[in-house]
């Protein structure tokens, strides 16, 4: 279980993360969403090690993520949304790199190589940034780690892709795999992140799963205007609209949407989501 | 699991690392070793050109393609090995690879310090070993004559009153393991033009260094090598030359450790 107890990140002057609290638990796969520049990525790293938390703590399973103890890391990958070509080919790169990780599997890296309809034999820095991403992925899924820290890993992915990715990701990870994936591209990963993160430079908006959210709002896909709607988007045909689900009626979450009616309404959220 | 060291780990990582060294340098310093193949090929077209034959090749000119050899490797192979770790993408997955800071500062110390001089020098013999059995103008076990020279000029120091005896071989490693580390750490501190940034810290220092000592003794140094006996200038000069390299040595390696252990992206 991952614990994160009133952090703060700066950039020099510039204040990247504020006070944030939150828990991850085992299992699921966090879909973290955010404007640009409201430190998802720093979060990432901070998760992971690659930074140190200015003020609060990070307690990952009873491990400081900075002191990169071995086996701290060995129980976890962290892709970046750009990664490095290496001068190797994927298969021996994957077989090099892979003995660090105690549940990584080679035959697994090339079954998800296989889903992405990658060669193995190709160099790494001979691949498109596309391909060289899908490596990537496939070597993160491999490793089977317990935790997995994703950020935008659809960027640079072509449509057929984006749904390799999606099958991959439902095949290869751990039932108790603890993955956060941070997105902008909400539609490559709506039927799949669950519970749903939504950021704010000072607080975290969000932090509910789905059947949650959609037992608090509604979400109407309808051609009337409904006047308690928090958030209303024009679509051909009609009106996506938000509201409170005082019904308990169901709905079907859209996730972009969801966004932009966190976004617009932060405070009224909260206070929707702050009460049991 | 011990947290700061683990054979078994170090192992993995200490292999990972050569070859990744292999992967992002071994072109590089095969090159670079080879590198009195390229003055004989040189020194072979301009006689060609300006003299209209071929020209005997010296060990004079071996000793100097050595000596840029040796120069460019410590130049080159920490800033193309070890010097990604500065860059965001390649950074991360260094810091982020399952060793501690120890056993990558270990293997850090251990590829540069043993295994890049001996495969560097395998190349050389390798190359001055061909060179001598296919070329007749070359000038024979250019190695091994180097090696002569280097024993036999450098392993006595004679002046008027004293002559002084030390361990060239030895000495020469410790040159090559201070360079090497200096711009191992060059490579590792700053984030771009690392070459330049390493030789303009080393000029800093010396200068720093050179005032410190002006101040220090104001210039009131005076040695009489006739007032003190041959013994005590040899002890004082080898006790001299090696604690200035425990001393740099020990200073260039928590400089590597530290920056290992506080890398952030």
């Amino acid at each position: 279980m991952v614990k994160i107890d009133k952090i703060s990140f700066s950039y020099g002057n510039t204040p990247c993360l504020e006070k944030i609290s939150f828990n991850l638990e085992e299992g699921k796969i966090y879909g973290l969403l955010g404007e640009n520049g409201v430190g998802k990525t720093t979060l990432l790293t901070l998760l992971c090690g690659l930074k140190k938390v200015q003020s609060g703590s990070i307690d990952v399973d009873g491990c400081n993520p900075y002191k990169r103890d071995p086996e701290f890391l060995a129980s976890q990958f962290y892709l970046p949304d750009e990664v490095t070509p290496v001068n190797a080919s994927a298969e021996s790169f994957a077989r090099e790199k892979g003995r660090f990780w105690p549940d990584f599997s080679l035959d697994r890296f090339k079954d998800i190589m296989v889903i992405f309809e990658m060669d193995l034999a190709q160099k790494m820095n001979a691949m498109s940034a596309g391909q060289l991403k899908k490596t990537w992925i496939s070597f993160a899924l491999a490793c089977s780690t317990k935790y997995l820290y994703l950020d935008e890993p659809t960027n640079g992915l072509d449509i057929p892709s984006k749904a390799q990715f999606r099958k991959a990701l439902m095949t290869f990870t751990r039932e108790d795999s603890t993955i956060v994936i941070s997105t902008h591209q909400v539609k490559d990963l709506e039927n799949i992140i669950d519970p749903i993160i939504i950021l704010d430079k000072r607080d975290v908006l969000l932090n509910a799963s789905v059947e949650e959210i959609t037992s608090r709002l509604y979400f109407d896909y309808g051609t009337t205007l409904n006047p308690d709607s928090l958030y209303t988007e024009q679509v051909p045909g009609g009106f996506i609209q938000v509201y409170p689900n005082a019904s308990g009626a169901d709905s079907k979450l859209n996730v972009e949407v969801l966004f932009n009616t966190v976004h617009k309404n932060k405070e009224l959220i909260k206070g929707i989501f702050s009460h049991e | 699991m011990n947290k700061t060291f683990n054979f078994k780990r170090f192992g993995k990582y200490f292999r990972y690392d050569l070859v990744s060294a292999w992967q992002n340098a071994g072109v590089s310093i095969l090159t670079i070793a080879a590198m009195p193949v390229w003055f004989y090929v040189i020194a072979q077209l301009i006689s060609v050109v300006f003299k209209g034959h071929f020209a005997d090749f010296s060990t004079g000119g071996i000793l100097a393609a050595y000596m840029v050899s040796f120069i460019l490797v410590f130049l080159f192979f920490p800033v193309q090995h070890y010097g990604r770790i500065t860059d965001k993408k390649a950074g991360s997955d260094w810091v982020l690879i399952p060793a501690s800071r120890f056993e990558k500062f270990f293997s850090m110390l251990l590829v540069t310090c043993v295994a890049l001089p001996v495969a560097w020098l395998g190349v050389i013999a390798s190359c001055d070993g061909l060179m001598t059995l296919l070329l007749s103008n070359y000038d024979g076990m250019g190695l091994v004559a180097v090696m002569d020279g280097l024993k036999g000029a450098m392993t006595e120091i004679h002046t008027d009153n004293v002559s002084l005896a030390f361990n060239a071989p030895s000495l020469l490693y410790l040159e090559w393991c201070g360079n090497i580390l200096l711009f191992t750490l060059g490579a590792i501190f700053f984030r771009r033009n690392k070459i330049v940034y390493t030789f303009l810290s080393i000029f800093a220092i010396g200068l720093a260094a050179t005032l410190a000592i002006g101040l220090v003794f104001g210039g009131n140094i005076e040695i009489q090598p006739q007032d003190i006996s041959e013994d005590r200038i040899m002890r004082l000069f080898n006790m001299g030359l090696y604690l200035f390299y425990i001393v740099s040595f020990a200073l260039l390696d928590l400089g590597l450790y530290f920056r290992i252990k506080t890398l952030k992206h």
